[in-house]
């Protein structure tokens, strides 16, 4: 059981006839193959732009491959809508403010458990284990863009764990977090890892923080970027 | 490839040519054919526009891929109000629809030169510099919003919502939801920005000074006076 | 009153709270009582947990509290040796020639559609002549690693290079004194190394640098470290001094 990639090619090179005049900087992936699997935390690191965000979008399938894929537990992800590869992989991106989509805190635990059509008395209990493991809480009624941008980290990093998806992929999860935070991250991802059997890839600049809490790291080269 | 490499389009021609000339051009011919109501007159002013990208050397696929939503959308203007004002309608709506071809044409003209070039000409026609940089900040922001729009709806989808699956209603509140981090997005953003722009001394002074200068070369005087001129010209020629 | 010859910035017995939200409940200060003096030429760095008032101090040094971001507040700021929170006649235009303030998030700071004009946009609000922004505009391209990318949208930039974009869009202004918030958060292995030279070298040039920092071990090299918990100063000395229990365990508890 492993979220595979095999041969994994992507470029933004566009079609010239329509010429985008373009905006954000994008980074290729060229010839990559790995395996994640489940149980085990694996990190992958790499100088700025060497496409490690690319490769978050790709192993969820928001970004289409230009050539090989992204194959989980055997299957090819290629053609599979995002709602439902979302159920089975969790991303949690760069960004938190793109990820917030309610009008509290508490919704915004809610929203990807009523989507998963739980009952209400495991909807709560979730929502309830999470937050309090985030120190959240307190905020259950707060506008979620009224907290800091660690508290935000902390609430997207929640929903998305409390989705239990098999594979969760974390782009920077540590970026805004200080370290008493990092280490509770660090554990919680132990935890999910060796308990819950969840495969977690984690793209990070922290050499610390990796050193610590993966089980492998791939290193991607400049040399794999087109 | 990074996405830098298209920001360096081919220069020469239209692109080389001043910002100030081309200004013009849009005022000009968005003013004359709203003035006139002959219809050889604004398909005149519309093959001045053409052949100015033509030798201008623009792109012309390029160009129409920009303007295609708005040239459908100009078409379906057209036969709607055909339709529902018959023959005595079609005159009319003829020429609307040529005046509104001519200002597009004008800003798909504006659209090959840069956006810090039409700053700066701006600035130095002596506009108030806020208001043209109100202009730029905004514009600049608008592709920024696109992208974050693209990227929360897939968010949300990854968390589940099956857009596909949901009922009209549901839809639609599925949606609005998407409206709440783009606009909260947008707004952070431009709290964010003005702070930042003010600790970098905008407005600090009485003025401001730019470091570059656009200078209009003989071309370009010639340009700045041949487009109203020509205009007009058409004017005398069509409207007896 | 006038603060010492050496001292470029210092608060006395500074507190802030930002206005209760809606919904009626009165925060918490996000400052308390602050008294930090701090040295022309030094580098220190601000540390402690998420929400302890870092970034709200570096707010209150650059003017940006009270005069753009209301709230309530007592006490004084002073930047050399004028105080600048109660005074109206200081603006933070005016502060920007002093001290410039770089943003966690370069996207916020970069406002122009390239990368020479982008440098240029402080000398130009400061009305420096042309020919003066002009060179230190392209001193600041090579400095920063640019070269050859004087004319790119800036969109289109990495987040390393939009990091030095948005320093040397600072830098160009000349200012006595930086403040970094969080410089390290978008950066590699490679760039962070690079980043804390660069820090070095601005302290050579005699320049006062204030990192907020979650990494800040990679600054053993400053002159103080500056722990804050819960809007408050806990403890203020150089590196060495510091209690390592301190740092490694009380002060995020």
């Amino acid at each position: 059981m492993a979220l595979e990639v095999k041969n994994l090619t992507f470029s933004y090179a566009r079609n010239p006839s329509r010429k985008r005049r373009d905006f954000s900087p994008v980074f290729a992936v060229n010839d990559f193959s790995a395996v994640f699997e489940r149980g085990k935390i694996t990190a992958v690191m790499g100088p700025n732009g060497c496409g490690k965000t690319t490769l978050s979008k790709l192993l969820v399938g928001i970004l289409k491959p230009l050539r090989g894929g992204v194959f989980l537990d055997g299957e090819n992800l290629s053609g599979r809508r995002l709602a439902e590869i979302g159920k089975q992989i969790g991303l949690v991106a760069q960004q938190p403010d793109r990820q917030l989509f309610c009008t509290s805190v508490s919704d915004e635990m809610e929203f990807g458990l009523k989507c998963l059509e739980l009952d209400s008395a495991e909807i709560e209990a979730r929502k309830a284990r999470y937050l309090e493991y985030f120190d959240l809480e307190r905020y259950a009624e707060t506008f979620p863009f009224e907290l800091s941008t660690g508290e935000k980290q902390r609430l997207v990093i929640a929903a998305v764990i409390a989705m239990k998806p098999a594979y969760l992929i974390l782009d920077e999860p540590t970026s805004a977090l200080d370290r008493g935070r990092k280490a509770a991250l660090g554990a919680l991802l132990r935890g999910l890892a060796s308990d819950e059997h969840t495969g977690v890839v984690l793209f990070s600049h922290d050499e610390s923080f990796t050193a610590r809490y993966a089980d492998g790291v791939i290193k991607m080269e400049e040399g794999q970027t087109g | 490839m990074t996405g830098g490499a298209s920001n360096h389009v081919k220069s020469g021609g239209l692109r080389s040519i001043d910002p100030r000339p081309k200004l013009m051009l849009m005022v000009s011919a968005s003013t004359a054919c709203m003035l006139t109501g002959n219809i050889p007159h604004i398909a005149g002013i519309l093959c001045v526009l053409i052949l100015t990208l033509v030798v201008g050397g623009a792109d012309m696929l390029v160009v129409l891929g920009r303007i295609r939503a708005l040239l459908l959308l100009i078409a379906a203007l057209f036969v709607i109000q055909t339709i529902f004002a018959g023959m005595d309608g079609l005159l009319l709506a003829a020429v609307l629809s040529l005046r509104l071809l001519v200002v597009v044409l004008a800003a798909a003209i504006l659209l090959e030169g840069e956006i810090r070039d039409y700053l700066l000409a701006l600035v130095q026609m002596k506009l108030p510099y806020e208001l043209a940089f109100a202009v730029i900040v905004g514009l600049h922001f608008l592709p920024i919003l696109r992208d974050e729009a693209v990227n929360i709806y897939c968010y949300m989808q990854l968390r589940g919502k099956d857009f596909k699956k949901l009922g009209i209603a549901k839809k639609l509140r599925a949606y609005s939801g998407l409206c709440l981090p783009i606009l909260a997005g947008a707004l952070r953003r431009a709290y964010e920005t003005s702070i930042a722009m003010d600790l970098r001394g905008f407005r600090a002074m009485p003025g401001r000074t730019s470091m570059r200068r656009l200078s209009m070369r003989g071309t370009d005087v010639i340009l700045t006076i041949f487009y109203p001129v020509i205009f007009i010209a058409l004017g005398f020629i069509f409207v007896r | 009153m006038k603060t010492d010859d050496h001292i470029f910035i210092e608060t006395r017995n500074f507190s802030f709270s930002y206005p209760p939200t809606g919904k009626g409940t009165e925060r918490r200060p996000a400052l308390a009582d602050i008294n930090l003096a701090i040295e022309i030429g030094s580098i220190t760095v601000l540390v402690g947990p998420s929400g302890c008032g870092k970034t709200t101090l570096c707010r209150c040094l650059t003017g940006a509290i009270p005069k753009l971001i209301k709230g309530t507040l007592t006490g004084e700021v002073y930047i050399g040796g004028r105080e600048i929170a109660h005074d109206d006649a200081v603006t933070v235009g005016a502060l920007s020639a002093q001290i410039g303030f770089v943003t966690q998030e370069p996207d916020h700071q970069i406002v122009m559609t390239a990368v020479e004009d982008d440098i240029a946009f402080g000398p130009e609000n400061l009305m420096k002549p042309p020919a003066a922004i002009r060179s230190s505009v392209d001193a600041q391209i090579s400095n920063m690693g640019l070269a050859g990318k004087a004319e790119t949208n800036p969109s289109a930039l990495s987040g390393g290079e939009k990091q030095r974009l948005a320093l040397g869009g600072i830098l160009a202004m000349n200012p006595e004194a930086m403040i970094f918030d969080e410089p390290m958060s978008n950066l590699d292995a490679d760039g962070r190394t690079r980043f804390t030279r660069r820090i070095k070298e601005l302290k050579s040039g005699g320049r006062t640098v204030v990192i907020v920092e979650h990494d800040f071990e990679l600054f053993d090299f400053a002159d103080r470290w500056v722990l804050m918990k819960d809007g408050r100063l806990i403890c203020a000395d150089a590196p060495a001094n510091i209690p390592r229990s301190l740092l490694e365990d009380e002060l995020w508890r």
